[in-house]
């Protein structure tokens, strides 16, 4: 499949999109029981209305621009090394959100040595000091906060 | 009033007091430079530490955590894109684009240079004019502070990169983040999605870590090591220092910055960050260099670091002249002053005048300290990115969590930085800026809330806005400030061929 867009052009469908939910939701999302003229809802209605005109604005910028780069969307490109790389950072991003899901199951210091370590390796580093000196700086920062900061880590 | 300053004086002539601020100082820049830690933090955890200290002293360990916190936090703005605290994150605007261009050094020895300028400068408003500037200030009301915001808020004119829509979105969104929770007026809950910890909000650090900090290293994930040509030539930072000549083109700006500082530090409610931005953007606007902001100017430094450090003194006016804190820090300090006796307020002035002037005399001595200490510590900070970035990388992301994790004591907020962070990468891939965002997650609920106050006020009228001579005066220079960013973005560029067209 092609597609030809452009950052307006997906930005405003996108938060097109993204308002009209919110608009949908407003109601549920701020049940005041307010009489007043303005009310809790009110700035955030306004907001979104706001968001609503910006994203129009940005479909029209986007559809009237010339500059528009061809996107094929294709499972046989995922082989491509291109393709891979611009992929990296999601697999960066489930390491982080892995690390939030497992912190007050595991604690402080076991996850973030897993974190570390998982984003030495992500990187390739092979020097082996790198690791020591990334985990010994998660104990630090453990007794830091810990002790020093009186933070009590998880 | 002489008198009393040479009192203040000879009370700050200890070594306990001169030890406490080195200390407070030291901790302060290390503590502020860690993202996710601020002064607030700072000032909390050494709190009862200040138990068993004179009333000087005490207070004087904080006012240098206040005050070297603000300063440490340009560190990680200029060296990792990622500000120490809110207070920084204008900084970074231009103080990355210099590390990039492997010019660390002289992008940390301005912000010192003008962190001094802007402390000293507020120091000596706050010792010279504390009373009077807060009898103004107490004129101001909910209509003045929805105008602060509203000009404030108009910045965004001039940071969006020429697309205005996007600029627009980004500020709804951070205004967004910023109203999460419950409603301080009616007690509503709004946009929680039935998840009880968003009840709370999400707080502030917790988005700026999110948004900066994260974002950023998701951005860098896809570098390799392996291919990285600066890898496998020898890193040569240059240690090309700050010139004369670029520290007169930026003295202009700093003492412009250390005004509005001044000013709005002194106007509570307000903050280091919302100072930071109106000054950057007023000094991108009168400089000759305007066009080359944001992408490593020197000026935009200065700017920035100035009037955030400026903010430092001007917040102790409403509280010490009146017993009324200014912000987070202040309120805090209000409590150490308390917890030492001391009841801010006008008759401290009167019944000792030696603490009081002791207290803002020693102001003046943190930042002269801070310069000193800044000055030795700067070359260090600076070949901190010689760091391989890999190991770099995994050291940071513990402080972010570990700082993120301390501002509530909740495992839920990790998880709002990290989604906040990967929104905020999704948003730099559609070429979003990101400074839209972050003021309107500082200013959102400062702009709602006296928005509504004033509407109640006004029983709904919007004249209340342009009624009040103030509110009248913010709101022009709102105005003013988008209609000069426009022209600005539409006025044809002058290149030779335009220039040669013109002559003919």
């Amino acid at each position: 499949m092609k597609i030809k867009t452009n950052s307006n052009l997906t930005s405003g469908i996108l938060f097109f999109i993204v308002s009209v939910i919110l608009r949908v939701m407003l109601p549920a999302q701020i049940p005041t029981l307010e009489t007043t003229e303005v009310t809790a809802a009110t700035v955030p209605s306004m907001l979104i209305h706001g968001m609503f005109f910006c994203s129009i604005l940005l479909i029209v910028l986007g559809i009237r621009a010339k500059e528009k780069k061809e996107y094929i969307i294709s499972l046989a490109r995922l082989k491509e090394p291109e393709v891979r790389q611009m992929l990296k950072p999601i697999l960066y991003m489930l390491m982080l959100l892995i690390y939030a899901i497992i912190l007050p199951y595991v604690g402080f210091v076991i996850a973030s040595l897993l974190l570390v370590n998982g984003v030495l390796l992500y990187f390739g580093a092979r020097v082996w000091y790198f690791y020591a000196i990334a985990s010994a700086n998660v104990l630090i920062a453990f007794y830091v906060f810990r002790t020093l900061l009186s933070v009590s880590l998880p | 009033m002489f008198a009393n300053i040479l009192l203040g004086i000879q009370t700050l002539a200890s070594a306990e007091s001169l030890l406490a601020i080195l200390v407070g100082l030291i901790c302060g820049i290390i503590i502020g430079a860690i993202p996710g830690l601020t002064a607030d933090l700072a000032i909390i955890l050494c709190l009862p530490i200040t138990y068993t200290m004179d009333p000087i002293p005490a207070i004087l360990l904080c006012l240098g955590l206040y005050c070297g916190g603000t300063y440490g936090g340009s560190v990680t703005a200029i060296l990792i894109n990622t500000p120490g605290t809110p207070a920084n994150a204008a900084t970074l605007l231009d103080g990355y684009p210099l590390t990039k261009q492997g010019k660390p050094l002289k992008a940390l020895t301005m912000a010192l240079y003008a962190s001094f300028v802007g402390g000293v400068f507020s120091a000596l408003v706050l010792l010279f004019a504390a009373p009077n500037i807060a009898k103004i200030t107490m004129l101001f009301g909910p209509p003045e502070y929805f105008c602060i915001a509203i000009f404030g808020l108009s910045i965004i004119a001039s940071v969006s990169n020429g697309n205005i829509a996007k600029g627009l979105i980004g500020a709804i969104l951070g205004v967004f983040v910023s109203i999460i929770g419950m409603d301080s007026i009616s007690g509503t809950v709004r946009f929680s999605f039935g998840i009880r910890k968003l009840a709370g909000g999400v707080p502030l650090i917790v988005t700026l870590v999110g948004l900066f900090a994260l974002a950023e290293l998701i951005s860098k994930s896809s570098y390799n090591p392996y291919t990285d040509p600066a890898r496998k030539q020898k890193l040569t930072l240059d240690r090309e220092k700050l010139t004369w000549a670029e520290i007169k083109r930026c003295l202009r700006h700093m003492f412009t910055s250390s005004i509005i500082g001044t000013l709005v530090g002194a106007t509570p409610g307000t903050g280091g960050g919302i100072a930071a931005f109106i000054s950057y953007d007023q000094a991108k606007k009168t400089s000759k260099n305007g066009d080359n902001f944001g992408k490593g100017e020197i000026e935009g430094i200065a700017a920035s670091e100035s009037a955030n450090n400026a903010t430092t003194g001007s917040t102790m006016i409403p509280l010490l002249t009146l017993g009324i804190p200014g912000d987070g820090v202040t309120a805090i300090l209000l409590g150490a002053l308390m917890l030492q006796g001391m009841v801010p307020g006008p008759s401290l002035f009167v019944n000792s005048p030696d603490l009081i002037y002791g207290i803002m005399v020693g102001l003046l001595v943190v930042n002269v300290f801070m310069l000193i200490i800044g000055r030795l510590f700067t070359p260090l900070y600076a070949n901190i990115t010689r760091i391989p970035y890999e190991l770099m990388s995994a050291m940071i992301v513990v402080y972010c969590f570990a700082g993120t994790y301390s501002s509530n004591s909740s495992t839920f907020h990790v998880m709002a930085a990290v989604i906040i962070g990967i929104i905020s990468y999704i948003l730099r891939k559609l070429d979003f800026p990101i400074v839209p965002i972050i003021l309107g997650v500082v200013l959102g609920q400062l702009t709602e809330l006296n928005f509504r106050r004033s509407m109640v006020m006004s029983d709904g009228s919007y004249r209340i806005f342009i009624t009040r001579p103030f509110s009248l005066i913010f709101l022009a220079l709102a105005v003013f400030s988008i209609v000069w960013a426009v022209y600005r973005s539409i006025k044809p560029k002058k290149t030779p061929q335009n220039a040669a067209g013109g002559t003919q």
